[in-house]
């Protein structure tokens, strides 16, 4: 039920952004404004009102979503409001400009509140898509499931590299350097952040590199060995190494769209406020030069 | 070189205990092997991993020999040099450079740390706390940002005027950031500076600012400072538009309940031309010789009394008129001329329009014409004329002019003064006897005021002028010609504009065969095509495209 905030009471929200948004589109459609269409008709004000009060309450839903203790609603349907009404804003604050723009506070104000909204349609739009692609990528299991297994494997290609001759178990570790879940990347995070979790660019790519020369190393080392045990003790270790990219892999593509999931706040949520603060400024500039 | 290794061990609730070893070689050396100094016995570290050499006493250096390299600062390096307290990951070892308690020069501290080999834990958790890019962060700087820029530095420009200059160079971080909209052209040379017109913040623009430079513009109709503010109607920052382009409602604001706020005016109620305005109230010269106001109406007969005598019917007749010896049709142009710039039409004057074919001459002893002008300009003419004949000669019987029509004159009832022989015909060299030159003058003066009369009365003036009759002995009067200057003085009317048109469309001069016939057209003429403030078929027609709201005529006058 990851899209119910869209569907929520059979588009109840929608039906009063709609019906919001119809008014606007029309009273702009009657409206005979003097000279040409203004923020400043009585229209104009009327309009700039309700687009205010609509940011105001939009931006409302920070806080509303974490007053977990709140009883007016619930945060579902605050979202499914959020969002329709989000998108009645757009009308009604659009029709507000008299589609007057320039390069001032007031058009500023108008450009921040488009790039929030924006981000928020980008934002509803991962919702739909990132969890279904998610599971996806883990293929049922849980995340838990899929590092523990991974660790076990790591544990398993390292018992049997130091069973091979010569630096196999050395290349192993380089390996496991560069890879996208290793056990020194995952000590380096102390340090760097998240960065070595899902590994940077850089070590993403050095590392399917550096796995590929391990495995291209490793079927040398196959094809020159004479003892049937050692043979057997690389296949095994080629097989556990095959096993480490496919998982390392699947859990690579389920952070980079966890990671997708928040990103868009890191637009949306800032913005927000930047357009709060324009927001005012705008009403204070249009009533000091009135 | 004296090395203190020490090993540690954290044990859940137990706190930490430790292991020392000293160790005396050059270089240390860190592996699984069992040919190392320091044996870490952990499948993630390489029988020779690395090395540590000491710099001097505040630095030691770590050298891998193995492939899968040391973590230094988060960083993966084949070479690092630690300063105290500094540490390197080898393998799942995290070795750090202390400070020497013991007479070692170098002391190390090995922790075994229990990391998985890929972390259960949610690596976002730390993720926002740890970014210097958190959303906090980033909504801080952003808004900060905005506010410094738009809100505090305008504001500053109305601490001082040379700061307010030098940020009015930097443009967008000045008031002109508030700037709402580029100003029209005639105020554009203003658009730098706001406080020409936003005299006090948080207060609408006055009037006084306006009238600081057009202190000539006249007001409506009640005085100039109590009167509505002049931004209601011309409204500013709309970019490139007439600042003149108004609205009808900022007319019919006060105009469709004039009652109200003007009890005693006698305006008419008006709201849109298409529905609600009056029939056109028009300048008529009345009965009584004063130019009133009246209202045209549909169904009324009107009359105006300008003191002439005209038939526009056969005037324009189709047939044509005679002219000298041909025949030639009239059109309204041939008399009624616009001026200059075709708004309005020029006063029509005799000697241009109708003197061609009603020529003032009045004895066919001379193709000289009398001039159109006062009584007594005329009188003068007359008795120039016959005085010159009288005392030259030659001059043998008064013979009217053949041009002049001779249907009245029979109604005359004396004859002309006899003509006395000596001026009909005298010997070269004579001069006149005193008796002579006394008869002479007195037939100088019957001869003007015969021939006075026969044209004022019967054959030029009269013809065109209405006349006020004397007594048997007094030459009747022409009565004063009143036509208005401006039929509409509270509207514009432009004929220019409506070049397109025929003028019997709006005026029916082709069926008027009297000059009392008011020739305006009505209302209803005009909203064949035009509409109200909202038509769609027809023109939208608003208060200002006929009405000026300040009065030009004024503002001339002053001048």
């Amino acid at each position: 039920m990851y899209h119910s905030f869209i569907v929520y009471k059979k588009f109840y929200y929608l039906k009063w952004a709609v019906l919001l948004t119809a008014i606007c589109v029309g009273l702009y459609l009657w409206h005979e404004p003097p000279s040409v269409p203004n923020g400043g008709s009585a229209l104009g004000y009327l309009l700039g009102s309700i687009g205010a009060a609509l940011i105001g309450w939009l931006s409302w839903f920070g806080v509303r979503k974490r007053s977990y203790h709140s009883t007016t609603g619930n945060v579902q349907g605050w979202l499914s409001a959020h969002v329709y009404f989000g998108c009645a804003l757009f009308v009604i604050a659009t029709l507000h400009t008299g589609f007057q723009f320039g390069w001032n506070i007031h058009t500023l104000a108008y450009v921040l509140m488009v790039v929030v909204i924006v981000s928020g349609f980008v934002g509803v739009v991962l919702y739909r898509l990132c969890p279904r692609m998610m599971s996806e990528a883990l293929q049922q299991a849980s995340r838990r499931e899929i590092l523990e297994e991974l660790n076990e494997t790591t544990a398993n290609i390292l018992r049997l590299a130091d069973e091979v001759e010569g630096d196999v178990h050395d290349r192993v570790l380089r390996e496991n350097q560069d890879a996208t879940v290793g056990i020194l990347a995952a000590a380096s995070r102390e340090d760097s952040g998240a960065q070595a979790y899902t590994g940077n660019k850089h070590s993403r790519k050095t590392g399917i590199r550096n796995s590929d020369d391990l495995s291209d190393h490793l079927y040398r080392e196959l094809s020159g060995t004479q003892s049937p045990e050692a043979a057997n003790t690389i296949r095994a270790l080629l097989s556990q190494l095959a096993h480490k990219r496919e998982l390392t892999g699947r859990i690579g593509r389920e952070a980079a769209l966890k990671n997708l999931l928040t990103i868009w706040l890191f637009i949306h949520v800032p913005m927000s406020i930047a357009l709060i603060a324009a927001l005012i400024i705008h009403v204070v500039a249009v009533f000091a030069y009135w | 070189m004296r090395w203190h290794i020490r090993r540690i061990t954290r044990r859940h609730k137990l706190g930490i205990s430790h292991e020392d070893i000293e160790l005396d070689v050059d270089r240390i050396r860190f592996g699984r092997g069992t040919d190392v100094d320091v044996h870490l016995p952990d499948l993630t570290v390489a029988l020779h991993h690395a090395e540590f050499s000491y710099l001097n006493s505040s630095t030691v250096a770590c050298i891998t020999q193995s492939r899968a390299g040391i973590w230094h600062r988060g960083v993966n390096v084949g070479y690092a040099e630690l300063a105290l307290n500094e540490y390197v990951y080898i393998g799942r070892y995290k070795v750090t450079f202390i400070k020497s308690e013991s007479l070692a020069d170098v002391a190390l501290e090995i922790e075994s740390t229990h990391i998985q080999y890929a972390s259960i834990q949610d690596p976002q958790a730390k993720r926002s706390v740890q970014s210097k890019f958190t959303k906090r962060r980033l909504a801080f700087w952003a808004s900060a940002a905005i506010i410094v820029m738009f809100l505090i530095l305008p504001a500053t420009t109305w601490i001082d005027p040379h700061w307010r200059n030098i940020l009015r160079r930097l443009d967008l971080v000045s008031d002109a950031a508030w700037n709402s909209g580029p100003l029209s052209s005639a105020h554009h040379i203003l658009a730098s500076r706001c406080e020409s017109c936003h005299t006090k913040l948080f207060r609408r623009t006055q009037n006084s600012s306006c009238t600081h430079c057009h202190d000539d513009t006249f007001s409506h109709a009640s005085g100039r400072d109590t009167e509505e503010r002049c931004g209601s109607c011309h409204r500013e920052h709309n970019g490139a538009i007439s600042l003149v382009e108004t609205d009808a409602s900022d007319c019919t604001r006060c105009h469709l309940q004039i009652q109200q706020s003007k009890p005693k005016s006698s305006l008419a109620v008006v709201g849109d031309f298409d529905i609600n305005h009056p029939q056109f109230s028009v300048a008529l010269p009345g009965a009584d010789g004063r130019i009133i106001r009246t209202r045209l109406a549909s169904d009324a007969v009107l009359s105006e009394h300008s003191g002439l005598i005209f038939n526009h019917q056969a005037h324009l007749d189709p047939n044509g008129l005679k002219v000298g010896a041909g025949i030639e049709q009239l059109e309204c142009s041939d008399c009624h001329r616009p001026v200059v710039n075709g708004t309005s039409m020029q006063a029509v004057r005799m000697e241009e329009a109708c003197q061609r074919c009603h020529r003032l001459d009045f004895d066919a002893a001379t193709t000289q014409e009398l001039p159109h002008a006062d009584g007594e300009v005329v009188l003068r003419s007359l008795r120039e004329f016959y005085a010159i004949q009288a005392l030259s000669g030659g001059y043998t019987s008064y013979v009217r002019s053949p041009s002049l029509s001779t249907d009245e004159v029979s109604t005359i009832s004396s004859p002309a003064p006899m003509v006395p022989d000596f001026i009909k015909r005298r010997r070269p060299g004579v001069s006149l006897s005193e008796p002579d030159r006394i008869a002479a003058h007195r037939w100088a003066n019957d001869m003007t005021k015969y021939v006075a009369e026969e044209i004022i009365r019967y054959r030029a003036c009269g013809k065109c002028h209405e006349l006020t009759l004397g007594n048997n002995h007094e030459l009747p009067q022409v009565k004063a010609v009143r036509i208005p200057a401006d039929w509409m003085p509270a509207a514009e009317f432009n004929h220019a504009k409506h070049e397109t048109m025929a003028c019997g469309d709006c005026h029916m001069a082709q069926s008027s065969n009297d000059s009392r016939d008011v020739l305006l057209p009505r209302i209803e003429m005009c909203r064949e095509c035009h509409g109200g403030n909202v038509a769609t078929t027809r023109i939208q027609s608003v208060c200002s495209d006929c009405h000026r709201y300040h009065s030009v005529d004024q503002i001339a006058v002053q001048k």
